[in-house]
């Protein structure tokens, strides 16, 4: 196999931080939408980005010695990589498939991303936050942790400016009659009664 | 799909609300004539967001009436005339009304339960006249796999929400055909998993005191604290976020009332029932100080 570090086009002694900025660079210039029109060199793309996930995956083992993806290592770069490729329902289920002994915080956080896919936003925050607490040092988990605050914290702030969160028009429900509402209804039916001679309320 | 699905009417038009209120009472009429008058008296708000999506999709004509009712017997009001969507809303609405008669006998004890009863005889007949065996199939299926989800006491709150998801969506879409079929689907699904996942964060304190199954119990620690109501209110919003992008896709240049309408419902109406979990934190603070 080539050396990983060339693959990836950094030097032995870089940090993890650039590792992964140049993995992701890579993977973002071979992804496949890149190439919808293209069916050559979407192929070409397809066998640089294997060799790019192995890469990636080869350099973060060897970092973390044993510590590392032991037992499901080789299983997340295939993942990934129909992720990559768009194979969802496959992907999915090689990760069920894996024992619980290998669901590492990785296999978290990749469970997280095809159930945020799928707009299950509840389990995939569950999933991203498992990650996160399994590898707090992981700073692409902690930034898709933070992706989903963002994304969805601010919901409707958007729409007609400010107005959208503001207490003062909450206490508001449509169509509703309240209590008042019935009483002083009652009152004016009893006075037009007693300006007929009935009474339709004694008390009043 | 009960309760849930109004807009805040400060915030629409004079002209869109009485549009709004046109259509209420549209539906009330066709569903007096074609389910019966006791099954009208079951009619919710909900069914304006239900028929106005429809009438964007089907492009069906809306011309206004005046008329009286039994509800209204004084003053006159404008009422939208009987069409296509306001007949299909009608009757979709009576079939749901008998699925929620129908959960709640189910759910009651007691001597409480004999209205209930009562309520279900009515509308058991109701959703028979409205004449949609496929829709009245589609609710008991999707009923029986959440009562079997609860009764396994399901972890994930997203496989149980999905249930009341893929029914709404199935009654959304239904007799649509090809790209209104589409967005039909993805709002109602959307909306579904919202009030299933909004009406389970509501009732979380109720189902702990009763010992009930509710996903926000079993699906996490067993408390309601910040955390859980922090992650709860961020999923609630996300829902949200999707069902946005669905309702975006209606035509709302063709028609701007109905547009407006449910955007109300969509930024204003439904996240009122995400801010009740900051309220209660506001409150729990307050009475901390």
């Amino acid at each position: 196999m080539t050396d990983p570090y060339i693959v990836l086009g950094v030097s032995r002694d870089a940090s993890e931080e650039e590792i992964k900025a140049a993995y992701r660079k890579l993977a973002r210039r071979y992804h496949p939408d890149r190439y919808a029109n293209d069916p050559e060199g979407a192929r070409a793309a397809e066998e640089k980005m294997k060799e790019i996930n192995e890469a990636y995956d080869a350099v973060n083992r060897m970092r973390s010695g044993s510590s590392g993806h032991t037992g499901g290592g080789s299983s997340f770069v295939s993942v990934r990589e129909k992720i990559n490729r768009g194979y969802f329902a496959d992907a999915e289920r090689e990760l069920d498939s894996m024992a619980e002994g290998a669901r590492t915080a990785e296999w978290h956080y990749l469970k997280s991303a095809l159930l945020a896919r799928r707009g299950w936003h509840h389990d995939a925050m569950r999933e991203i936050e498992i990650a996160c607490a399994m590898d707090p040092a992981n700073s692409e988990y902690a930034r898709a942790r933070e992706l989903y605050h963002s994304r969805f914290g601010g919901f409707g702030s958007q729409y007609r400016g400010s107005r959208a969160g503001d207490p003062r028009f909450e206490g508001n429900r449509g169509g509703e009659c309240s209590t008042c509402d019935i009483c002083t209804t009652l009152m004016c039916m009893d006075c037009c009664c007693e300006g007929c001679g009935g009474d339709f309320i004694r008390c009043i | 799909m009960f309760g849930y699905v109004k807009p805040v009417p400060d915030e629409l038009l004079v002209k869109e609300h009485n549009f709004y209120r046109a259509t209420y009472c549209g539906i009330c009429r066709a569903m007096q004539k074609h389910t019966g008058r006791l099954c009208a008296l079951s009619l919710t708000y909900d069914s304006v967001f239900f028929a106005i999506v429809r009438m964007m999709l089907t492009g069906e004509k809306c011309t206004a009436s005046r008329c009286r009712c039994l509800a209204h017997p004084v003053r006159c009001r404008d009422c939208v005339r009987e069409n296509d969507a306001l007949i299909f809303t009608a009757r979709a609405f009576s079939i749901l009304a008998y699925g929620k008669a129908c959960d709640a006998c189910d759910d009651t004890r007691g001597l409480h339960r004999l209205p209930l009863l009562v309520a279900r005889g009515v509308l058991r007949r109701a959703a028979k006249r409205a004449d949609l065996p496929d829709l009245l199939a589609v609710m008991q299926r999707e009923l029986a796999a959440l009562a079997e989800l609860e009764r396994a006491h399901c972890p994930s709150i997203d496989e149980v929400v999905d249930c009341s998801g893929r029914m709404l969506g199935e009654f959304f879409a239904a007799e649509l055909v090809g790209d209104e079929r589409e967005i039909a689907y993805g709002i109602g699904y959307r909306l579904g998993r919202f009030i299933a996942a909004a009406d389970a964060a509501e009732d979380f304190e109720k189902d702990r005191k009763n010992h009930n199954y509710n996903p926000y119990l079993f699906g996490g620690t067993g408390d309601f604290d910040e955390p859980e109501r922090a992650a709860a209110r961020l999923s609630l919003r996300a829902e949200l976020y999707e069902l946005e992008k669905e309702v975006l896709r209606l035509p709302h240049k063709a028609y701007p009332y109905m547009g407006n309408i449910v955007k109300n419902i969509l930024y204003y109406g439904l996240p009122a029932h995400v801010r009740f979990l900051d309220e209660r934190e506001g409150q729990e603070k307050g009475v901390k100080a």
